[in-house]
């Protein structure tokens, strides 16, 4: 019992705005929260944690409400942030000059709601690639270094009924050339993309509503990916291994007895995840992998086991959804997390590393 | 992409890939983390990464690997205590205990509590003790073993390297856990090595004593191509018995199979030897097998001499004793004399497989590598399996490449030498050569030949033959004749055995008519219903493998043994379907009819025929039966519309002239046949299955696919509308997209289609809210256009009813212009005309009152 993690809330504090969003700058002790004021313009806010309290650095309000965010596609030397905002504008901000962007681009028709980004801040090989998921069906692959034109656009074929995509994540970057995107979408689906052979390399329907995927490291040889829905649930993929017919090995586990909205890996230890929930808990898990990964169905061919998922901490912070979560990638178990009720958190999880 | 980074960049990104190498690790996904410290190494050398390395790769037994790298955290970090362990770990494994106690003793001087050295050492002493004490033991045994045949020696030098893996096993599994970064349990870790211990010992020992040997047995597998014959000749020539083990066991690769088989005792033969002759022999084989070859060559020569006397036909024990000699010589050195009396045994029975290869191997020491390389083919013709000519003829082919360049084949003397065997055949047809073996087949001998069988039957089946194949088109047309001798022979023998005694299995040939062969065998020991159902399951494997007229011979001989068995004319027709034969196969679905009157695919197969027959009207009939039977049955289905579709084709073309006809006939019947394997390959049957895989290896098939005319994509577009409208019930979904994928089509029909699949109060459920102005408009429209109105103004009603009950309805008429609504309600109002009952003319009158209002 006390060798199990703790989850404290080390600040918390209370807003005017609606929160979507929250990151860590990395390689500081600073983070970025990006919201929606009541009159419907962007807010952008830049904190820093210091002696006990946050200290807000930086404010502006932009014209259009900004919905998520990510420092994924860029250097470690800028720290550059990407945004997508209500309007489907996607843009890339210099914290040290937030007045113009540095980069922007009309990406879609309708709100950005999820963005990725990889190729930067050391993580993933080749190029600095962000992807952009919109309500209008299409998930986009954008190159900071190529102005207005998407590098890849993935989206339902004319005749075809377009689906909300709710989120979007990088994964396999792990050479210069291998690159995967998945979406998932409010219908259920998941798609995995192979962005080297530019094919569909995978599909699925989980039923409900997808509202978060992330795979466990962007930069590896895909290992596993966590996706969680609506209704309570979230599933687990065994990425390593696909058979032909039956596609990835998976689990499925209930969690919140609310919507999941998010599934956040640790940096520090890709088999532990935090998912968020809608009555604004947070719940730690811990997977572990099955003696065997591999197995040879009847016909010979190899299939993924899934393993299990533990749950090692599970806490209630707010009445309303945690909608926005990130973990330091410096600081082991250093987290921060927004929710509906306006609040804004910064977390300590204890003893991660004694997992 | 490393090189432009500044040195934090740098350091950062080595640490994560160190990081993930660890993630990696603790999944004991130790390859993928030994890449990633790799990795982290490439971009940043630290001692960590090295050492981590190390571990992961004492995980994956890489030995050396591990060694080298903990010499390299030694040499940045002299102290560090987790790469010495590492160290003294990679060292045990790789035997050099004085160098791993060495380690283990610095260890302990800076930490001696470790738990894990302390094991560990107490361990590697103990090792050495007990192999010491066991040297002394040993040593005489080892003299012994080298004095034994090569045959044991072999077998038995294989049998220890499955135990030294063994050992290795336990201790990565051991070295795992004392060593392990997360500081596992170290009560549990003593536990492990506890238990492990006493075997480990054991076999350390045994591991230690053969070095020597442990080094070729890892080299086993490549041996036999590394080994260059003069290499092996020159072992060869050394006498026997004084050589080192290593030399022995090289022989033992090289030679491997035809040493073991010499000294097995031999069963007699049919016609039975006299028992002198039998004793000397089986003197011979017990000095053979003890290594003493000079002795059993005597032996052997004495039964020779005897058995030449007698008066009887002792042809084929004649030819064993002589190619047992020649075993021994050959061991002896005695490469001539070993020629000889293969040539001797041969001329007695031809194509006996063990004298062919014994002169193979000879040849091949003589470095006459033509003759080696035609010899081994020859073994390869009887026996595509054995690994030994599989191995020899590739070493041949590789001198002969070097030495005479691409067109080496050119200079083959096969030609010469295959003849003769042939002719010889011909000669003497009732010798099997393979049952010439048999008097001597041993335990090792048939181990050692099935083994590999069971291995890599993809191998022996499919790649062997195609090289063959590959061969015989470059104009070698005597080994066409020779492959078809071999058959011949395969008859003959079978014949042979049918007249004499039971004998002991013997490898089958993959090749076209063995498997009857082996069969026939099977025949005789088994139960006529089990061996119906071998030749059966032959059958299907081999129209799995796409070989039709060998599976058609085992259904033939299925429907011998029992000819009131549906299945096997049923499973004939089809191989008969395949090899274009539609009479035949049409006869063996009228016999399957005959017997069961319920056999779906004797109908589709006999549907098939007469397709391909162009009986289209009786091709109907059948899928018209087939389906009254199973209604369900898509392929019969799309069959039957293309059946239809041709008969009409051949009706017109009658009119205009037979010319185009038998084209588009031949290339529909192409078609059809591709056809099949959709259907096929749903049923679970095994049986079915094979057909599906069968068509698969078809090279016919995939060429029909982009030829596919525009009728074929409507018809694509049609086959997917009657899917979406069978599961359209089911899923709105399904119904929605099949809807909105007709949208670029102005085919009516297809519309109908789909709206007619749904009934008309099962509308607003499957549409939902997902109905829209457009959508109403488009049905009424289909509804009216296609004579609905006037055909079935019920339905219609129903339909136009139905929609005003969708969800949203009231929201929804606002969308429609009023052009729309007086379309609606003339419709309506052609309904009123009909003559019907379901509805009144004040049904319709509310209905345009929904619309309008």
């Amino acid at each position: 019992m006390v060798d199990k993690p703790q989850i404290i809330a080390h600040v918390e504090k209370s807003l005017n705005y609606t929160l979507f969003d929250c990151k860590w700058i990395p390689c500081s002790a600073k983070f970025v929260v990006l919201g929606n004021h009541a009159r419907g313009t962007g807010a952008l806010q830049i904190y820093e944690v210091s002696k006990g309290e946050v200290k807000l650095l930086k404010e502006r309000e932009k014209p259009k409400a900004f919905k998520c965010g990510t420092f994924g596609a860029a250097s470690l030397q800028q720290r550059n942030l990407a945004t997508g905002d209500f309007d489907g504008k996607l843009s890339i901000w210099d914290l040290e000059n937030v007045d113009t962007p540095v980069y922007h681009a009309p990406a879609h028709k309708e709100i950005i709601n999820c963005i990725d980004g990889v190729g930067g801040l050391g993580i993933g090989e080749g190029a600095p690639e962000l992807v952009t998921g919109s309500r209008d069906g299409s998930v986009k692959v954008w190159d900071p270094r190529q102005k207005d034109l998407p590098v890849a656009t993935m989206e339902p074929s004319e005749a075809e009924a377009r689906r909300d995509c709710w989120t979007v994540a990088f994964g396999n970057a792990y050479s210069p050339t291998e690159r995967c995107v998945c979406a998932g979408y409010d219908n259920g689906d998941i798609k995995l993309f192979d962005l080297r052979n530019m094919a569909l390399r995978w599909e699925t329907n989980v039923k409900n509503g997808v509202c978060s995927v992330e795979f466990d490291r962007k930069d590896i040889d895909m290992n596993k990916m966590v996706a969680t829905t609506l209704e309570s649930k979230f599933h687990v993929f065994d990425m390593r291994t696909q058979h032909p017919t039956k596609g990835f090995a998976s689990l499925s586990e209930k969690a919140h007895k609310s919507t999941v909205w998010l599934a956040r890996h640790l940096p520090q230890n890709r088999d532990v995840f935090m998912t968020c929930g809608g009555s604004g808990t947070l719940n730690l898990w811990q997977y572990s992998y099955p003696d065997k990964r591999v197995k040879a169905d009847d016909k010979g061919v190899d299939m993924g086991v899934a393993g299990t998922v533990s749950l090692l901490q599970n806490v209630t912070l707010s009445t309303q959804p945690i909608a926005g979560f990130d973990w330091s990638p410096d600081k082991v178990g250093l987290c921060v997390c927004t929710a509906f009720d306006q609040c804004l958190r910064v977390l300590i999880v204890t003893k991660l590393n004694r997992l | 992409m490393v090189t432009n980074m500044s040195d934090e960049e740098k350091s950062r990104k080595a640490e994560r890939e160190k990081d993930k190498g660890n993630e990696a690790f603790k999944a004991n996904d130790y390859l993928e983390a030994e890449v990633y410290y790799t990795r982290s190494i490439s971009i940043v050398p630290s001692a960590a990464a090295y050492n981590n390395r190390a571990l992961a790769k004492l995980r994956l037994e890489k030995w050396q690997d591990a060694v080298d790298d903990t010499n390299v955290v030694l040499e940045m970090e002299p102290g560090n205590l987790k790469a010495l362990l590492r160290r003294a770990m990679g060292r045990k494994g790789l035997g050099q205990r004085e160098e791993a106690i060495a380690d283990l003793t610095i260890v302990l001087e800076q930490e001696p509590h470790n738990p894990k050295a302390k094991a560990m050492l107490k361990e590697v002493q103990d090792q050495k003790a007990t192999e010491k004490s066991e040297e002394a033991k040993k040593s005489e045994e080892l003299l012994k073993n080298i004095q034994e045949t090569t045959s044991t020696e072999g077998s038995k030098g294989k049998g220890r390297r499955m135990v030294i893996e063994e050992v290795d096993g336990v201790m990565d599994v051991e070295g795992g856990d004392t060593e392990s970064e997360e500081e596992a349990d170290d009560a549990q870790d003593e536990g492990n090595e506890d238990t492990s211990k006493p075997a480990e010992n054991l076999q350390e020992e045994k591991k230690v004593e053969e070095t020597s040997a442990e080094a070729i047995t890892e080299t086993t597998t490549t041996a036999a191509e590394q080994t260059s014959s003069k290499e092996a000749q020159e072992e060869t020539k050394n006498p026997e018995g004084t050589e080192k083990p290593s030399s022995t066991e090289e022989t033992a690769v090289t030679n491997g199979e035809e040493n073991v088989a010499p000294p097995a005792p031999a069963p007699s033969p049919p016609p039975p030897l006299p028992d002198g002759v039998v004793q000397l022999k089986d003197a011979g084989n017990a000095l053979y097998q003890q290594g003493q070859y000079a002795a059993a060559m005597k032996k052997y020569t004495q039964a020779i001499t005897d058995l030449e006397k007698e008066e009887a036909d002792h042809s084929q024990g004649l030819s064993t004793l002589y190619s047992n000699r020649a075993a021994s010589k050959n061991k002896v050195g005695d490469v001539k004399g070993c020629l000889d009396d293969c040539d001797h045994a041969l001329q007695l029975q031809p194509h006996s497989w063990k004298p062919l290869l014994r002169r193979a191997t000879a040849y091949e020491h003589l470095e006459k590598f033509r003759q080696a390389y035609v010899d081994y083919k020859h073994v390869l013709n009887i026996d595509p399996a054995n690994i030994q000519a599989q191995q020899g003829s590739h070493r041949s082919a590789q001198m002969l490449k070097d030495l005479d360049g691409p067109d080496w084949r050119s200079k083959l003397p096969s030609i010469p030498t295959y003849s003769p065997h042939s002719a010889n055949r011909t000669v003497s047809p009732a010798t099997p050569p393979p049952t010439n073996q048999k008097p001597e087949p041993s335990k090792p001998v048939a181990n050692e030949i099935k083994a590999p069988e069971a291995k890599q039957p993809l191998v022996n089946g499919v790649k062997e033959p195609s090289a063959q194949e590959g061969k015989a088109s470059k104009s070698n047309k005597e080994k066409e004749n020779a492959e078809k001798s071999t058959s011949k022979k395969a008859e003959s023998s079978k014949k042979a055995q049918e007249t004499k005694k039971e004998k002991v299995e013997e490898k089958k040939e993959d090749k076209k008519k063995t498997p009857t062969k082996s069969e026939k065998k099977q025949a005789k020991s088994t139960s006529p219903r089990d061996t119906f159902l071998h030749f059966k399951e032959k059958g299907n494997t081999l129209v799995k493998k796409g070989h039709f007229g060998p599976a058609t011979q085992c259904y033939n001989k299925c429907i011998e043994l029992s000819p009131d068995q549906a299945v096997a004319y049923c499973n004939r027709a089809l191989c008969h379907l395949k090899m274009t034969r539609p009479t035949e196969a049409e006869a063996d679905c009228n016999k399957t009819l005959e017997l069961d009157d319920k056999n779906i695919k004797a109908y589709f197969r006999r549907a098939q025929a007469r397709k391909m027959l162009k009986r289209y009207s009786e091709a109907a009939k059948d899928l018209t039966e087939l389906l009254k039977l199973d209604p369900k049955n898509k392929a019969a289905k799309t069959e039957l519309d293309d059946v239809k579709e041709l008969w009409r084709k051949e009706l017109r073309s009658l009119q205009d002239g037979k010319d185009k006809d038998s084209g588009k006939a031949a290339k529909d019947a192409g078609k059809s046949r591709r056809r099949v394997v959709v259907e096929e390959g749903e049923d679970s049957d095994s049986e079915e299955e094979t057909t599906a895989e069968g068509i698969k290896g078809d090279p016919m098939a995939p060429k029909e696919g982009p030829k596919a005319t525009s009728p074929s994509t409507k018809r694509k577009l049609k086959a997917k509308v009657e899917e979406a409208s069978r599961q359209a019930k089911s899923s709105p979904y399904l119904f929605m997209t099949a809807w909105s994928a007709l949208k670029n089509s102005d085919d009516n029909e297809l519309y109908l289609g789909l709206l007619k699949s749904i009934a008309p109060e099962e509308l607003p459920k499957v549409v939902s809210n997902k109905m829209d102005a457009e959508m109403i408009n488009k049905i009424v429209h289909v509804l009216k256009e296609e004579d609905v109105v006037n055909r079935e103004p019920a339905l219609v009603y129903q339909y136009v009813y139905y929609i005003t009950k969708v969800n949203r309805f009231n929201m929804l008429k606002t969308f429609l212009s009023a052009k729309d609504k007086n379309y609606i309600c003339s419709t309506l109002n052609c309904l009123l005309n009909q003559p019907c009952t379901e509805y009144t003319k004040d049904d319709i009158t509310a209905l345009k009152k929904a619309f309008v209002f």
